[in-house]
C-alpha cells in the first residue's frame, strides 16, 4: 500500500491480469505509481475516462484480498481503481496517452507502441 | 410480442403494462419467497453491482448468460410508454406503501466517474437495499470526498436523502432526459416479472448495451415494441434527428437528400421522433413491419 493522493490509498497489485487488459494483441498498461486517479478527491484526475471514444477505461472499488472477511464486506467503496476493461476495443488514437498529465498510460498494439514522451 | 410479454404479460398486454408486475406481493405471493427475495436484494448490490466494470465480470459471457437467465431483463421503450410505466409504478408504490426515488446511474459512475441522477427506482427493492445515494442529492453543499468525513456523509445520505419522488416531478424529469437525448429502459434486476427501475442512458456508458453488443448476451436489453418510420413527404431534411440515433439505424443520404431508418437496426427508443419538428417520424408497432417483426 502506498499513498497516491491526500485522501486515498491505492493497493498495488503486481502482475495483475486486470491491470494489463485481456487481449493479447492490445496491451494497455496503467502505471499505478504514476496514476493520479481518484473518484472523490477533486484534485484527482479522470481525463482518460472522459476522453476515450470507445470507453476502454472503467473504474471499480477495490476488493480487499483478506479472505477472512465475508465477501460482502470485502468491497471498499472509498477507494477506487482504474482498469483498462475493454482493452481490445482500443482503436489506437492515443488520446489517453496524450492527455494523461502524469504519463502513466502506455499502449501496445501488436508491434506498434504508443508511449508518452519521456 | 417479445419474450418477456409472452412469459409475463397479461393476455395480450405488454409485460410492463401489466399492473401485477409492479406489485412485490403479487410476484412473490408467499412469506418465505418474500423473505428470500428481500435478502437477495440486499445482497446483490454488495456482491455484484459494484463490479460492473470488472473484466472478470463483464467479459465473462458464460457468467453473464447465467445471470441473465436468473431473471435480469430490460427493454427499450418510448417516452409515452415511459410515462405510463411511471404512472403504474406510482400507483403500485402507493398501494404497497414504499417509495419512488431518483438514483444515480451506476454505469456512468463506473465508466465516467460521474454521479448522474438519471435513474428512477421504485417499490420494495428500493426500500430494502442500501444503495449509495439512492435518493435526491441536495444540489449545493455536498461534496463527495474520501476518508472519515465522507463515510459520515454517506451515512447521512442513507438516512435522509431518500426523498420520495412524486409523479409530476418524474414527468418533468423524463421530459428533461428526453431533451438530453437519453433513451429509456424499463428493467428488472434479477426478479424478472417484478419491474423495479427505469434507466435513462446513452450508448457510451450503458452496461446493458455492452452486455448485448460487446459480450453478446442479448437478453439484457431487448428492442422495443415500436419502430421509427420516416414519412419522406413531410421530411424537410432539417437535420434535427441526425445525431439522435445511437444505434446506427438512422442515415442521411447526401446525394439523394433523404433520411432513412433501417428497421432491422432500430431499437424503438423514439428519440428521433421527439426531435422532429414536422412530425415526419412516426413510431409504428413492430408487427406492422415484416422485416423486423421477430427481431428483438
Amino acid at each position: 500500500m502506498y499513498q497516491s493522493s491526500k485522501s486515498e490509498a491505492i493497493e498495488v497489485i503486481l502482475n495483475d491480469e486486470a491491470s494489463r487488459g485481456i487481449s493479447k494483441d492490445v496491451q494497455i498498461t496503467i502505471d499505478r505509481k504514476k496514476c493520479n486517479f481518484s473518484m472523490y478527491d477533486p484534485t484527482g484526475c479522470q481525463k482518460c475516462l472522459r476522453i476515450c471514444p470507445v470507453n476502454v477505461f472503467a473504474t471499480r472499488p477495490i476488493e480487499k484480498r483478506n479472505f477472512s472477511i465475508p465477501p460482502k464486506e470485502r468491497i471498499d467503496p472509498t477507494v477506487w481503481i482504474l482498469l483498462p476493461t475493454w482493452a481490445d476495443w482500443c482503436n489506437g488514437c492515443g488520446a489517453c496517452v496524450q492527455s494523461c498529465p502524469k504519463g502513466a498510460i502506455t499502449i501496445q498494439i501488436g508491434k506498434k507502441s504508443i508511449a508518452p514522451p519521456s | 410480442m417479445c419474450t418477456w410479454c409472452n412469459q409475463h404479460g397479461d393476455r395480450g398486454h405488454k409485460w410492463y403494462e401489466t399492473f401485477d408486475n409492479y406489485l412485490f406481493k403479487k410476484v412473490f405471493p408467499d412469506e418465505a419467497a418474500q423473505q428470500n427475495a428481500k435478502q437477495k436484494i440486499a445482497g446483490t448490490f454488495a456482491s455484484t453491482e459494484w463490479r460492473y466494470s470488472d473484466p472478470e465480470f463483464i467479459r465473462n459471457q458464460q457468467f453473464l448468460k447465467e445471470r441473465a437467465s436468473s431473471g435480469f431483463g430490460s427493454q427499450i421503450i418510448t417516452k409515452e410508454e415511459m410515462l405510463k410505466v411511471v404512472k403504474l409504478a406510482d400507483e403500485a408504490v402507493k398501494r404497497e406503501d414504499t417509495i419512488m426515488v431518483v438514483g444515480h446511474c451506476p454505469c456512468r459512475l463506473v465508466y465516467e466517474g460521474v454521479r448522474d441522477y438519471v435513474c428512477i427506482g421504485f417499490g420494495m427493492p428500493v426500500a430494502v437495499s442500501m444503495e449509495v445515494g439512492y435518493g435526491r442529492l441536495p444540489s449545493e453543499g455536498l461534496t463527495e470526498f474520501g476518508g472519515r468525513e465522507w463515510k459520515e456523509l454517506r451515512r447521512e445520505i442513507r438516512k435522509g436523502v431518500k426523498v420520495p419522488l412524486k409523479y409530476e416531478e418524474a414527468e418533468q424529469l423524463i421530459e428533461e432526459w428526453e431533451k438530453r437525448g437519453l433513451w429509456h429502459i424499463v428493467m428488472s434486476r434479477g426478479r424478472l416479472p417484478l419491474i423495479e427501475a427505469i434507466c435513462n442512458c446513452e450508448k457510451r456508458y450503458c452496461t446493458y448495451w455492452m452486455n448485448r453488443f460487446r459480450s453478446g448476451v442479448k437478453e439484457y436489453v431487448l428492442k422495443g415494441h415500436f419502430i421509427a418510420r420516416v414519412d419522406p413527404l413531410s421530411c424537410t431534411t432539417c437535420g434535427q434527428c441526425w445525431d439522435r440515433c445511437q444505434f446506427g439505424a438512422l442515415h442521411y443520404s447526401a446525394t439523394s437528400k433523404n433520411v432513412d431508418i433501417d428497421p432491422t437496426a432500430c431499437f424503438g427508443c423514439g428519440l428521433c421522433a421527439s426531435a422532429c419538428p414536422n412530425q415526419a417520424i412516426r413510431m409504428v408497432p413492430r408487427e406492422e413491419i415484416p422485416v423486423a417483426q421477430n427481431l428483438w
